[in-house]
């Protein structure tokens, strides 16, 4: 990692750090401003990840998915990319700087402790759908972990919402939350299927077959099987709300155990970097 | 107790059905992708493996369970959809609703992928040959390194001969063979033409076939043994893969004269860039027992036991795999049309069309 990548990286860790104490502060506290600090501080660690993302990008001349780190760190910038549109657009999602802080510090924190260099990419894997299937396989997590952010928010109860209410008056109805869940989980349900698709294609003009059942491609596939019984799940039995905000959340632990966990047991053509 | 085949429940009952088979396949070694763990788990297990044969959990693929229940899906899909949107058609007096066609594009597609799924696991054709420079073979199963054939694909043989011309650019690296490989192809029978470069990425589309570069390449030398009369006893190219033993990288490769119980092994050290600086290490056994082991450069003999062994001639080899998966493009139309279904659907639901979940 270069210098400049390090100062940019760590930058980025610290203030989403600072972007979660500050939000427990202004919950505990009551205070407004300080909560409005605290979303402004993850905006600049979203423009601080992707001056990272870009000098990453330029310096190894592919696009930053190629090794676990940079995968994990592409996960981040999406899951703060949809945070920043939606507390851009729609200033009702300011809650969600608690949680998407949070898993994304912690995630910054694993990242941390991999192997930070990047690496020339093979010819094996120099294909445009690489990039298709490595876009959508990361903006996929992302989706799957704001909808999991949701459902923390709900899973606090609706005594807890009052008191967020007090430092985010516009943040969306308790009974709403886990509707907006739903439609996190659907975007990420397609994201993740436009992955799997486009992962196959690759895998076809790399190693000459679609699907090989390799065991990142299977748990991929349980994944978006796991999302696809979850939808059913809350059609065909009269599931409490709680229980399905819990099912998101295990259900969004498993997606990030079949990208980036998988390699750490299973020997995988998979593997990062 | 009453099964309803096109109700929302079964469809989640099978759906999991599904998910438990693949994820017992995520813990299970399967035997056509792990055999060396499964050769460790058949240890720790002993006789009790015999539960995971029986049942097939070490082959779930191609377990009639899995097929039963994709086949269940099936009919409930078609069943669970005639019966909804016919309900749809009633309340609503129309099916021309985004969301409405969203969710029938979704479901039927899953239908078309399942069926093409199963349909190109039946008939697909799946051949692997590992081929030397120069080297023709035609179309018989002999030839082939390994074969898969879908069980309703007929048993014939492809029909084609395949010769490698050429290849280039060899790298030393796991799983980025980065070379290039240039084959002539033709019917059996018929005339022999070149046919393209294959390499990473690149296949040769040729008769209803896809030519795929291989991972595994390596380094092909050709062993020459004459008795002292110069009279030619064996001349063959062994194929020399890289292997890692106890953390080294080895390549080497051997070939068994059985008539003459002589076992003639070669290693090759270590591989240089250019292949006039490689060095070759022979070993010459009978039985358990190393009659003679000497490094020599190309064209260098051996003298052993009334016999004279060298290396002649370097060449490189490759796998080539051939594929035909006929229903392919039915799955991808199902895949692209199953994200429209749910793209459309789930714009209709940002919209605020259709029921509050």
């Amino acid at each position: 990692m270069t210098f400049s990548e390090s100062i940019f990286f760590w930058m980025a860790a610290v203030l989403l750090a600072l972007a979660f104490l500050g939000s427990l502060l202004s919950l505990i506290f009551k205070k407004t401003g300080i909560f409005k600090i605290t979303q402004e501080l993850v905006f600049v660690a979203f423009g601080a990840l992707t001056i990272l993302g870009a000098i990453r990008w330029t310096g190894t001349a592919h696009p930053p998915f190629v090794t676990l780190f940079e995968s994990m760190l592409t996960a981040i910038w999406f899951t703060l990319f949809i945070y920043v549109i939606l507390t851009r657009w729609f200033k009702r999602f300011d809650i969600l700087v608690i949680p998407v802080s949070l898993f994304s510090f912690l995630m910054m924190g694993w990242s941390s402790s991999l192997p930070m260099e990047g690496s020339p990419l093979s010819q094996t894997l120099t294909n445009t759908w690489l990039f298709i299937h490595a876009s959508f396989a990361t903006s996929g997590a992302a989706s799957f972990l704001i909808a999991a952010s949701f459902s923390a928010i709900y899973l606090l109860g609706q005594e807890k919402l009052v008191s967020l209410k007090k430092i985010a008056p516009k943040m969306p109805d308790y009974q709403s939350l886990p509707k907006t869940t739903f439609n996190f989980v659907i975007f990420g349900f397609i994201l993740w299927g436009v992955m799997i698709v486009s992962g196959s294609i690759w895998a076809h003009a790399a190693w000459g077959r679609y699907w090989a059942w390799d065991p990142i491609e299977v748990w991929s596939l349980i994944s978006w099987l796991l999302y696809a019984l979850l939808v059913h799940t809350r059609m065909a039995f009269k599931i409490s709300r709680k229980f399905f905000c819990s099912l998101t959340i295990f259900a969004a632990l498993l997606v990030a155990f079949a990208l980036w966990g998988v390699g750490y047991i299973y020997e995988t053509i998979h593997s990062y970097g | 107790m009453k099964i309803n085949i096109a109700s929302t429940r079964l469809a989640f009952f099978l759906i999991a059905g599904i998910l438990f088979l693949i994820l017992l396949s995520a813990i299970i070694p399967q035997d056509d992708f792990s055999s060396g763990q499964i050769i460790d788990l058949r240890e720790s297990l002993g006789e009790n493996y015999t539960i995971i044969e029986t049942l097939q959990l070490d082959r779930i693929y191609y377990n009639p369970l899995f097929f039963v229940i994709l086949g269940l899906l099936a009919i409930n899909l078609t069943a669970g959809n005639i019966r909804r949107f016919r309900l749809v058609y009633k309340n609503e007096k129309t099916l021309f609703k985004l969301r409405t066609i969203g969710s029938i594009l979704f479901h039927f597609s899953l239908l078309l992928i399942i069926i093409s799924i199963v349909l190109n696991f039946l008939y697909k054709k799946e051949t692997v040959f590992a081929l030397t420079e120069g080297q023709l073979i035609a179309d018989s199963s002999s030839d082939y390194f390994r074969r898969f054939n879908g069980p309703l694909a007929d048993g014939k043989d492809t029909g084609f001969s395949i010769r490698m011309d050429k290849i280039n650019q060899i790298s030393n690296e796991d799983n980025d063979p980065g070379g290039e490989a240039e084959i002539s192809l033709g019917w059996v029978g018929g005339e022999i033409k070149p046919s393209g470069k294959l390499s990473s990425n690149h296949p040769v589309v040729w008769g209803g076939y896809e030519f795929h570069y291989g991972v595994v390449t390596g380094y092909s030398p050709e062993l020459t043994l004459y008795n002292l009369n110069d009279s030619l006893i064996f001349r063959s190219f062994v194929r020399v893969t890289k292997r890692t033993i106890d953390g080294q990288d080895i390549h080497s490769d051997f070939i068994i004269l059985q008539e003459r119980n002589l076992k003639l092994a070669v290693k090759i050290f270590p591989p240089g860039d250019t292949t006039e600086s490689l060095k070759y290490g022979l070993f010459i056994s009978q039985g358990e027992e190393l009659l003679v082991s000497d490094t020599v450069m190309i064209s260098d003999q051996i003298i052993f036991d009334g016999y004279k062994l060298s290396v002649s001639r370097i060449r490189y080899w490759c796998y080539i795999g051939a594929i035909k998966n006929p229903f392919i493009n039915w799955i991808f139309l199902g895949f692209w049309s199953a994200i429209t279904g749910l793209s459309l659907g789930f714009l209709a639901r940002m919209k605020g069309e259709g029921k509050n979940r």
